[in-house]
């Protein structure tokens, strides 16, 4: 269970920490040394909404999450870029034509969708609206050689497909059980194909589904404050 | 590894698999496997159990869950069999050899079919592993169906085939295996809405991720873009016209149980 901060309820702390970095942000003062990590790690308490919204907004802060890392992903691979923290990344001058750029840059697009999806859906509730307005995502990606950017995509779609299906039990209602299941395993298929990709470029071995021996050759769900302590390191606001 | 093929003809051995499976920590909660009732969770558009009986037609069981859970066992049975069936093909076994208890056993014997040597490989590699998953699948869903107090479905009793053959090297055989997982995923995604717990959304969901898995990683391997896409029948869940490989599809579940019928002898 997440401790609550002295200024509110789990529900406040996004919003204040939001507004704070956003303000910081406006005068120009944020830099690379400033910015951190949300500490401590966001829990699902810490989600806007209740019932399907809260599930609905937890998936939306996932899928901005993807978006921002596959454009970093695709740019670190290629050209290069600055990062929204200010951040020169170098690019590692791969070309478009290259297995996996090819494939991230078309994985960049369907989890755009995914975003903007989810966004539209939640209307004015929407976490990108509120506490997630002017959040950024920190990968030290300009630290990640290709194999290591590969398997930040591998890992991210493998957390993802495992944070949906551990989300299910927190819908109120079925309205959005298929609409979520049809993204879930869009993520999955994603999971399972950076992974072929990756040990076809180099030799990893990466399993590509479950084992019959693990779990009976079934995906296992993560709690929604699972993933968020794993993905908290890459928020900051 | 387990010897799935025992698993099917030994109550016991399914006693002891069932114990793994909670060793495992699935979270299965076998009582509530088959509850008819609904769970505070699974609210909303619930169908009575004849209307349930309807949209799967002649898929048994005595409560809504069961019978979803033994439209999928349906589903499974015959995946795990055609992986046998094209495994034993690409390891040079007789079509019948039942699935060894050791995965270590196999090797391939047919070319790649006009696929790199590594593709086929990993092509063939994906084979392996995929016949003891789909067993896997099958034995679990069987084994929870039974601990609930339910009847699982049982096999085809003539058997199954692939209606123009498995195929004859890894390329063809992949070829064939694709569509199973397509439609085993999208028979998943389209069923989903009918249970009345969300626990067993959860683990049907489980299931349903790793068809979608196997989907991807033959469809990679077979060199095809990123997917999914459309085949015949499929139902948009979104209302919304977007790119096809944005959301995966659902098939409406008469429409698998008509479609899968043609592999059946």
């Amino acid at each position: 269970m997440s401790e609550q901060n002295q200024s509110g309820t789990h529900a406040s702390r996004l919003a204040t920490g939001a507004v704070v970095a956003a303000g910081i942000a406006g005068l120009g003062l944020l830099s690379p040394n400033d910015a951190k990590a949300v500490t401590p790690a966001l829990t699902f308490s810490d989600i806007p909404g209740t019932g399907d919204v809260k599930v609905l907004n937890y998936a939306l802060a996932l899928e901005a999450l993807e978006t921002d890392m596959y454009t970093q992903a695709y740019f670190r691979l290629t050209t290069g870029f600055t990062n929204a923290l200010g951040t020169v990344v170098p690019g590692l001058g791969l070309t478009r034509s290259e297995l996996d750029v090819a494939f991230i840059r078309d994985l960049a697009n369907v989890e755009k969708t995914h975003r903007e999806f989810l966004n539209g859906a939640l209307g004015s509730a929407s976490v990108l609206k509120g506490a997630f307005a002017n959040v950024k995502f920190d990968f030290n990606i300009q630290n990640l050689n290709r194999k290591q950017v590969d398997n930040l995509v591998y890992n991210t779609e493998s957390t993802g497909l495992r944070a949906y299906l551990g989300a299910i039990p927190f819908l109120a209602t079925k309205t959005y059980l298929q609409t979520a299941g049809a993204i879930q395993g869009v993520e999955a298929r994603h999971a399972t194909q950076i992974a072929v990709i990756i040990n076809t470029l180099f030799s990893s071995g990466l399993q590509t589904a479950p084992l019959a021996t693990q779990n009976n050759g079934i995906d296992q769900p993560l709690t929604p404050d699972m993933v968020l302590a794993a993905v908290s390191p890459y928020i900051v606001f | 590894m387990f010897d799935f093929e025992n698993l099917q003809t030994s109550p016991a051995s399914r006693r002891q698999f069932l114990a793994t499976m909670s060793a495992a920590g699935l979270g299965l909660a076998a009582s509530n496997l088959l509850a008819g009732g609904v769970t505070a969770s699974a609210k909303g558009n619930d169908l009575k159990f004849k209307d349930v009986q309807a949209v799967f037609p002649g898929i048994p069981g005595q409560t809504i869950n069961e019978i979803i859970l033994n439209y999928a066992l349906t589903l499974e049975i015959l995946e795990a069999d055609l992986y046998r069936q094209a495994l034993n093909v690409a390891s040079g076994l007789p079509i019948t050899t039942k699935l060894n208890k050791d995965p270590a056993t196999y090797s391939r014997t047919v070319s790649p079919g006009g696929l790199t040597s590594a593709q086929a490989n990993a092509g063939y590699l994906y084979l392996v592993q995929f016949s003891y998953v789909e067993a896997a699948h099958r034995e679990f869903l069987a084994a929870a169906i039974t601990a609930s107090g339910g009847t699982p479905t049982t096999r085809n009793p003539g058997g199954y085939r692939f209606p123009q053959g498995p195929g004859e090297n890894v390329k063809q055989i992949l070829t064939n295996i694709l569509p199973l997982e397509e439609t085993g995923v999208r028979a998943y995604l389209g069923a989903l809405p009918y249970f009345t717990d969300l626990n067993l959304g959860v683990v049907a969901g489980g299931i349903y991720s790793t068809e979608c898995r196997h989907s991807g990683a033959i469809g990679t391997i077979l060199g095809k873009p990123l997917g999914p896409f459309k085949m015949d029948g499929d139902l948009e869940v979104t209302k919304r016209s977007l790119p096809e490989n944005t959301f995966e599809k659902a098939l409406a579940p008469s429409t698998v149980i008509t479609a899968v019928s043609a592999f059946f002898k």
